[in-house]
C-alpha cells in the first residue's frame, strides 16, 4: 500500500471513530445565556436607566450574590436623574419569563430599606432554568416608568 | 509517514477508549451498595437516602397495595409494582413479586445509584424498559469524566440533564400502563407535549433541569476533584416517607421549594343578585406536565375557596381538616385536581388494577407559544356563587398531598395499611396560591 493510501486510510478511520464519540449525544436541552448581553449588572456597579428615563436603579446587593435557581433576595436602590435618592415611590417587582410566556407563583415582596432610595426585595423567584426578564414599575408621584433586569438561570 | 499513522492509532485507541478503564477496585457487588458510593460522593448519597427513590421499596402504601393487588389479582400483577419500587431485587431475580422484599437486602432496594448510572438503553416509553449494562462501568452526565481506580466512568446521554434523552431515561418508570391498557401515569407523555421538549434551546428543558436542581461545585469528595455541574439528587416532586425515614424534613422542604411557585392564581370578584360571583383561575405556570402529575389517581389537589362576613362562613368549598377526606366534608362546588379511575362499568374505583379508564381533571402545562393555537391559553377557571350577601373576605388556597385519604382507607379497612400511616401523609398548601379579597379592593382580580 502506498503511504497516500495509507494515510488516507489512518485520515478516514480516525475522523469516522471521532465523529461516532462525537455524536453520542443527542438533542440538547440547554440554554447557555450565561454570556447574554442583556442580563443586570450584579456587581453593584452600574446604574440602569429606567424605559422614558426618569429614574435609574441599580442592584446594591444580592444574595445568592449572581441570580440562582429559587428564591433570591436583591436590595434595589434607585435614584432620580441627579443621582438623588427615591423613597416614596410604590415599586412592583414581577419576574417573568418570556421566552416560556409565563411568571412564577411566588410574588416578590418590596420592603423599604432605612437607606434612603434602598428597597429589599424578596424572594425574587426565578424557579425555572433560563432566561428570566424582573419586571419593574416604578411608580413616583405621577411618573410611571418601568425597568427590566435580565437574569440567567442555569438550574 | 510512520508517526502519523503512529499518531491516528493513538487517537483510536483513545476514542475507542470512550468507555473503557482501567480494573477498577470495586466488583460489580460493591458498586451494588450505595453505601460504597457515599465515600467519594456523600452529599449525593446523603440526598438520595431522603428520596423516595430510596424510600421506594419500603413505602408502606406500595408494600399495602402491591400485596393487596397481588392478591386480587392471583398473582397475575407479578412484577408490576416491583421492577419500578425495587428494579434490582428484580433484576438479580430476588423477587418477582415484591412479597418477599423483606427477605431482600437493603442495598438493592428502592431505585439505587447502581441502577440509574447502570442503565445503558431505555427499550420502551413506560413500565421500566430499562436496560442495565451489568457491568463496572458507572454512566452520568459528565461529558469528560475523569478516570478513577475505583471504577470506570462513561458519559451517557440518559443521565445527562443538558439532552432531551434524559428525559425517557426518567419517563420510563414514570410513565405506568396498567395490564388493561390504561395510561395511569402518564408524566412523560404530558411533558413531551409541552414547549419545553423543543430542539428550540430557548424553551428546551429536560425532568432533571427542573428537579434536579444544579450547582457549580466538585462531585467527587477526593483530592483535586474539579469544580462540576453538580445535580441535587433529592428528586423533589411531591411523595414523601410515611415513616421514619432520614432527610425527612430536608425532602419536605425541597417538595414546598418545587411546589410553591408552580400555579399561579387569580381571583375575581363581581356583584351578583345581592352576593357575589368569585371566578378561580389557575395557570399551571411551571410545570413541565399536567398539575398535578404521576400517580395522579392517587393525588389529592384541591381549591379551597372561603367567603367570610366577621367570623361567620357564609360559604366554602374544600375547606376540610388534615387527614380528612373531600368526600366526608360537604362542600359546595368542589374543585378537585387529579383523575378518577373508573372500572368496568364505568364506576369510581381506588385501585390500579381495577381501572378500566381514567377521567382527568389536571391543570394543562403549556404546550405552545403561538397566540392563534387555542390551546395557549391554557389557564383553568372556575365560578363560585356566593349569594347569600357580600362577603367581607374572601381567601383562596391550593392543596395537594401525596394521596387521597379514602385510598388509603380503602388499605386500612382491607388490612394492608397500618392506620397510623394515614395521619403522617402531610398537606402542602402552595405558597403562590394563597389570596385574599376583600371589598376595599372593589370588584376587581387579586393575584
Amino acid at each position: 500500500m502506498s503511504s497516500a493510501v495509507l494515510r488516507w486510510v489512518c485520515l478516514g478511520l480516525c475522523s469516522l471513530v471521532l465523529c461516532a464519540c462525537a455524536s453520542a449525544g443527542t438533542t440538547q436541552a440547554s440554554l447557555d445565556c450565561t454570556e447574554d448581553p442583556s442580563l443586570a449588572d450584579f456587581s453593584g456597579q452600574s446604574w440602569a436607566t429606567s424605559g422614558a428615563g426618569t429614574f435609574k436603579l441599580r442592584i446594591a446587593a444580592a444574595s445568592p450574590n449572581t441570580p440562582t435557581k429559587g428564591d433570591n433576595s436583591w436590595t434595589l436602590e434607585l435614584s432620580d436623574v441627579t443621582g438623588a435618592p427615591l423613597s416614596d415611590v410604590n415599586l412592583q417587582v414581577t419576574p417573568f419569563m418570556p421566552q416560556h410566556g409565563h411568571g412564577t407563583g411566588v410574588k416578590a415582596i418590596v420592603t423599604p430599606s432605612v437607606e434612603p432610595g434602598r428597597f429589599v426585595v424578596t424572594p425574587v423567584n426565578l424557579w425555572m432554568p433560563g432566561l428570566w426578564e424582573v419586571r419593574l414599575t416604578v411608580e413616583h408621584g405621577a411618573a410611571v416608568d418601568h425597568i427590566v433586569l435580565n437574569a440567567c438561570i442555569e438550574g | 509517514m510512520r508517526r502519523f499513522c503512529l499518531f491516528a492509532w493513538v487517537a483510536l485507541g483513545a476514542q475507542l477508549g470512550c468507555g473503557s478503564e482501567p480494573a477498577p477496585v470495586y466488583s460489580r457487588a460493591a458498586l451494588l451498595d450505595p453505601q460504597t458510593c457515599s465515600s467519594c460522593h456523600p452529599k449525593h448519597v446523603q440526598e438520595w437516602s431522603g428520596s423516595v427513590h430510596a424510600y421506594a421499596a419500603v413505602d408502606p402504601v406500595f408494600l399495602a397495595m402491591n400485596a393487596r393487588g397481588q392478591r386480587e389479582t392471583n398473582g397475575a400483577l407479578g412484577d408490576f409494582c416491583v421492577k419500578c419500587h425495587a428494579p434490582l431485587a428484580v433484576a438479580e431475580g430476588l423477587t418477582n413479586d415484591g412479597l418477599n422484599l423483606g427477605e431482600v437486602a437493603s442495598s438493592l432496594k428502592g431505585v439505587t445509584c447502581y441502577f440509574c448510572h447502570n442503565v445503558s438503553a431505555v427499550a420502551g416509553t413506560h413500565n421500566n424498559p430499562l436496560k442495565l449494562a451489568n457491568d463496572t462501568t458507572l454512566r452520568g452526565g459528565i461529558s469528560n469524566p475523569i478516570r478513577n481506580a475505583v471504577h470506570a466512568s462513561a458519559h451517557s446521554p440518559l443521565l445527562d440533564r443538558t439532552t432531551l434523552d434524559s428525559a425517557a431515561f426518567c419517563g420510563a418508570c414514570h410513565d405506568v400502563v396498567n395490564q388493561h391498557g390504561v395510561e395511569l401515569e402518564r408524566t412523560l407523555l404530558e411533558w413531551k407535549e409541552t414547549i419545553f421538549n423543543s430542539p428550540e434551546p430557548a424553551t428546551a428543558l429536560s425532568c432533571g433541569k427542573c428537579h434536579m436542581t444544579g450547582s457549580r461545585e466538585p462531585v467527587a469528595n477526593v483530592p483535586n476533584a474539579p469544580v462540576r455541574q453538580h445535580h441535587e439528587h433529592t428528586f423533589a416532586g411531591i411523595d414523601v416517607a410515611l415513616t421514619a425515614w432520614p432527610e425527612l424534613e430536608a425532602q419536605r422542604a425541597a417538595i414546598l421549594r418545587d411546589l410553591n411557585p408552580t400555579v399561579i392564581p387569580r381571583l375575581c370578584v363581581a356583584a351578583l343578585d345581592g352576593g357575589v360571583r368569585a371566578d378561580v383561575s389557575l395557570e399551571n405556570a411551571l410545570a413541565g406536565h399536567a398539575w398535578p402529575s404521576g400517580a395522579a389517581q392517587d393525588r389529592d389537589a384541591w381549591v379551597e375557596l372561603v367567603a367570610y362576613r366577621g367570623s361567620e362562613i357564609l360559604f366554602q368549598s374544600g375547606l376540610v381538616k388534615d387527614g380528612q377526606s373531600l368526600l366526608d366534608a360537604p362542600s359546595e362546588d368542589l374543585w378537585r385536581l387529579g383523575d378518577q379511575m373508573r372500572g368496568e362499568q364505568g364506576e369510581p374505583v381506588h385501585m390500579f388494577w381495577e381501572a378500566r379508564s381514567v377521567e382527568s381533571n389536571l391543570l394543562p402545562p403549556i404546550v405552545t407559544r403561538d397566540m392563534g393555537d387555542p390551546r395557549f391559553y391554557h389557564t383553568v377557571t372556575r365560578y363560585y356563587r356566593i349569594v347569600q350577601a357580600v362577603p367581607d373576605r374572601i381567601t383562596l388556597k391550593v392543596h395537594i398531598r401525596p394521596f387521597k385519604p379514602e385510598l388509603l382507607q380503602s388499605l386500612i379497612d382491607s388490612g394492608d395499611l397500618s392506620p397510623e400511616i394515614q395521619s403522617n401523609v402531610p398537606t402542602f398548601t402552595l405558597q403562590g396560591t394563597e389570596l385574599e379579597w376583600t371589598p376595599a379592593v372593589g370588584f376587581q382580580c387579586v393575584k
